[in-house]
């Protein structure tokens, strides 16, 4: 451990000096020192254990990693270096003078999620946590005054988790003594609670979650791509650290699925509606969080209804989900960068064509987007592939009043995985096919080698999991034998996912038989598209983002809020109308918004006890000391 | 292998006897059956034109779409219920095998720029985000009560003779929903119209527009091949295993010729309207599940 972190603390000193080059080199050595601890501790070791003597209240901290923090760890490890590495480049095109401070921030950020997984003392896993959601905060804020609202607002939300958080580790010390995670076994409901919402905040579960549509489409691509792909990971570590050393009842577990499938729809319905490409990659990360939840529960379930093949093929697709996630979000996001340096804008309607003139990122996002969508080929299929296949693990009837919520998880599973897969779709078509819907998208070309080879290594991971998914199951497999699960069953899922690959074999030699003979026999002529021989086509005649989703939202409309405004010219005969569309965020503009501004006003009654003169100042504290005298004598 | 014979030849034949039904029925004579598989030929030796905008997603949808169905119904029982890939769980991927060829269809028809297809694809998408979790909720009821882990064990066992009544009514549910299922997959007449020739109108028809030659020949297939998949599956939920391969023929003649007269009797719905009469088959599919559990719960 020692070597590992020492590395990336000194990764820090080129930090300070703007030298990203050296930063990002440092910490690609420090991750592999990292990396092979992880992936021994993961594979051969069971612990690796040694006790930190602090002075009181601290005690003794044990530092120590487990199969679970591994399993995070190696995601961690793997990731960050990639995405410092594509902030090299696109920090280079996209250069501010904050730069230094920037890197520091967002070393200290990768730092603090590394010693997260390796500590096991309540106090300073709250520590590392602050400085994480500190240090975060700060890479948001980059060099841009507007970046300052969605920044704060990230920054509050977090607190606020903290809030519930420290409340809920408070009570687990009073509960059992110790503030060693030890000490979380077979909690109270009351801390279980406040702990999970407190961890909620940070994985981005439905009501907490309107902080990630706000804060990534401001922050740069490299800090989104690492924040939705692992920060966010973070939260769903602790939920697990949680779940797995409690018991949870059947309503908990109901409690649990409605949640996330909550979650996961709340996500879907607006990233429908949504035009800000990377809001739309931010609303996917709360889907995809549920999704994983969803797995988790069916997992919770099927321990439940002692179902063994159901429990582990639930945990084992969320761990994978987990896994897939964080490398197709941060491919979509890096790719969403490269988009944004080309274009200049993240508004998918100003946008189209691209797929001409960065023919490479259009090839590479594709991958990303498939994989979202959970298409096959892919690596996000064989995750939601192990969750559907574990809601279909029902020997018989008599079981099926036990796993009800099951069901519903299906039902859920596969709406929301249909509507992920339209509004997908629109991003990509919108983007990348078509015509250009403005010259900035006409005149996009392809960036440098360097910033795209993040990007290629990872699509090349979402195809190499996806195609060969025992390479990814290889990679769970000593977390589900930890959670002691069916490893018989296990066993049974490899030789299925062989199989999977076969048929992806057969899919490929069909497609590329097909294609060839096409290659040979046809030949090709090129004419205008038909419109209905209507000769003054234009560019702004294609679907819009709003226009695209319209058959759906007639549907969908008690889940999709918004604000239309008609500007109409004043007089008789109006030359022009304007409507302006807003889609709104269920929870932040509607719930919280209202709320914190009435909590405002209420404060803002208060306001003019602070009014500079002295007299009144004496006489507040006269009132005060005359009240305080009432309460103390008491009315006798 | 007889399977993958059924898979080459049958689809369009059948195809042709949907066409027949409706010329009979106008009081036409109609073309003959095998015209189809001469217009496919034909079209297969044809030269094409692509749009100016298009890129290599449109050279490559039809052929990924296409190969991607052709996978999909090796899964699938048609004469024979002993298929050539089978595992358990298989149904799960031969649903987003058969997603994948529609998404990549989609992506295709934005491609070349036109405003018609844009329209078209979001409506067929729309219209078909509430099959997806009703088939899978089919597949967990017929699941549930015969107890088979592969799409063809699953849809041989399921019959409409053997078990109690209550397996009668939910075979008959079922091969309606599935029925339901297959006249908005293949945009058949209450849903869409495939032989409309207004591009406002159009759904499936429209997002094909730009396509010619040898492409528009591997999506008719593609198309006709699809229906062929849902239309054996409805027959082998209602013939028990193993029976005359006769009756399966009759069944699968019989859901066609009747897609024929519906097509001629009925007008299409109202576009807006689509959405709800889609969610019949997730109606039925949760009442199935909820008999299963009552009569297992004992309650009956």
């Amino acid at each position: 451990m020692s070597i590992g972190i020492l590395i990336l603390l000194i990764a820090l000193i080129p930090a300070l000096w703007k030298r990203s080059d050296f930063f990002v080199i440092l910490w690609i050595l420090g991750s592999a020192f990292l990396a092979y601890e992880y992936m021994e501790v993961l594979y051969s070791r069971s612990v690796q254990d040694f006790i930190l003597m602090m002075p009181e209240p601290v005690g003794s901290v044990s530092i120590a990693l487990n199969k679970l923090s591994a399993f995070f760890g190696v995601i961690f490890s793997l990731g960050l270096p990639l995405g410092m590495f594509y902030g090299h480049f696109y920090l280079k095109e996209h250069p501010s003078e904050s730069l230094g401070s920037h890197l520091f921030w967002l070393g200290v950020m990768g730092l603090s999620m590394h010693c997260l997984l390796w500590v096991r003392h309540s106090l300073i896993f709250l520590m590392f946590w602050e400085l994480m959601s500190l240090s975060s905060f700060f890479c948001v804020l980059f060099s841009k005054r507007e970046n300052l609202e969605a920044g704060l607002n990230y920054l509050i939300t977090m607190q606020l988790g903290a809030v519930f958080l420290i409340a809920g580790f408070a009570l687990a010390y009073i509960q059992s003594g110790t503030f060693d995670f030890s000490g979380f076994e077979k909690m109270n409901s009351l801390p279980m609670y406040l702990i999970l919402i407190g961890f909620a905040f940070k994985a981005g579960v439905f009501p907490f979650a309107s902080w990630l549509p706000q804060a990534h489409p401001v922050a740069p691509a490299h800090v989104s791509g690492i924040m939705s792909s692992m920060l966010v990971k973070t939260g769903f570590y602790g939920i697990l650290l949680i779940i797995s050393i409690n018991h949870i009842s059947l309503l908990e577990i109901g409690i649990f699925c409605l949640v996330f499938s909550i979650s996961a729809f709340w996500a879907v319905c607006h990233l429908l509606n949504e035009r800000n490409l990377k809001r739309v990659l931010a609303y996917s990360t709360v889907e995809n969080v549920g999704i994983a939840g969803l797995g988790v529960c069916a997992g919770l379930l099927g321990l439940q209804a002692n179902l063994p093949n159901m429990a582990m093929l639930g945990f084992t697709g969320a761990f994978l989900h987990i896994f897939f996630h964080s490398i197709f979000k941060a491919q979509l996001f890096y790719s969403s960068g490269n988009i944004l340096l080309a274009t200049g804008t993240l508004d998918i309607d100003e946008m189209g064509a691209l797929a001409k003139g960065m023919p490479r990122t259009a090839l590479m996002t594709l991958v990303g987007i498939m994989a979202i969508c959970a298409l096959p080929l892919t690596s996000g299929f064989i995750s939601e592939f192990t969750i559907f296949k574990a809601m279909f693990e029902v020997p018989d009837a008599v079981h099926l009043s036990q796993i009800l919520p099951g069901l519903m998880i299906l039902g859920v599973l596969a709406f929301i995985g249909a509507l992920a897969i339209i509004a997908f779709i629109r991003i990509y078509a919108i983007v990348f096919l078509g015509s250009p819907r403005s010259p900035a998208a006409e005149n996009a070309r392809e960036l440098g080698r360097g910033i795209r080879l993040p990007i290629a290594v990872l699509s090349l991971a979402i195809l190499i999991t996806g195609i060969l998914p025992n390479v990814a199951l290889r990679f769970v497999k000593p977390l589900i034998r930890w959670f002691g699960l069916d490893m018989a069953y296990f066993a049974e899922l490899q030789s299925l996912m062989s199989q999977i690959s076969y048929v992806y074999l057969i899919l490929l030699a069909l497609f590329a038989l097909l294609y060839i003979i096409r290659k040979l026999v046809v030949k090709e002529k090129r004419g205008a598209t038909w419109a209905c021989a209507y000769p003054k086509v234009r560019p702004r005649m294609q679907s819009s983002s709003i226009t695209y989703v319209q058959p759906l939202a007639y549907f969908l409309k008690p889940f999709m809020y918004k604000k239309t405004r008609r500007l109409k010219e004043e007089g008789d005969f109006t030359s022009k109308v304007e409507y302006d569309e807003q889609h709104l965020d269920a929870v932040w503009d509607i719930i919280v918004r209202p709320l914190s501004r009435a909590i405002f006003k209420f404060l803002s009654l208060f306001s003019h006890i602070h009014n500079g003169k002295t007299e009144s100042y004496i006489t507040w504290s006269l009132a005060f000391l005359v009240l305080l005298l009432i309460w103390v004598v008491g009315f006798r | 292998m007889i399977n993958i014979l059924c898979i080459i030849f049958f689809p369009l034949v059948f195809m042709g006897l949907i066409h027949r039904v409706k010329a009979i029925m106008v009081g036409r004579k109609g073309k003959s059956l095998w015209q189809n598989q001469r217009d496919f030929i034909k079209l297969l030796q044809k030269g094409e034109v692509l749009s100016v905008n298009a890129t290599a997603i449109t050279r490559i949808a039809p052929v990924l779409s296409l190969a991607a169905t052709l996978t999909a119904a090796l899964f699938v029982p048609f004469l024979s219920t002993r298929t050539l890939l089978c595992f358990r769980g298989d149904f799960i991927l031969v649903i987003y095998l058969l997603t994948l060829s529609k998404g990549i269809m989609a992506l295709a028809a934005m491609d070349s720029g036109s405003s018609f297809q844009g329209m078209g694809t979001s409506r067929e998408l729309s219209f078909t985000a509430f099959l997806e979790p009703a088939f899978f909720l089919i597949i967990a009821a017929l699941i549930i009560s015969v107890g088979a882990g592969s799409l063809s064990a699953i849809f041989a066992l399921q019959n409409l003779v053997s078990g109690g009544i209550w397996n009668v009514f939910a075979s008959l549910f079922i091969a309606i929903a599935l029925y339901i299922i297959l006249l908005v997959e293949s945009c058949r007449v209450p849903f869409d119209d495939p032989a409309t020739h207004l591009e406002l109108t159009m759904i499936h028809e429209v997002m094909v527009l730009d396509y010619s030659g040898f492409s528009l020949a591997l999506i008719h297939y593609t198309g006709a091949l699809k229906i062929f998949i849902y239309a054996s599956l409805i027959s082998h939920l209602i013939i028990p295993a193993g029976s005359f391969f006769g009756w399966y023929l009759l069944i699968l003649a019989g859901v066609y010729i009747f897609t024929g007269v519906l097509e001629s009797l009925m007008a299409r719905f109202r576009m807006n309207r689509n959405l709800e009469l889609v969610l019949v088959p997730l109606s039925i599919a949760m009442l199935t599940l909820t008999v299963l559990l009552v009569i297992n719960m004992g309650a009956w």
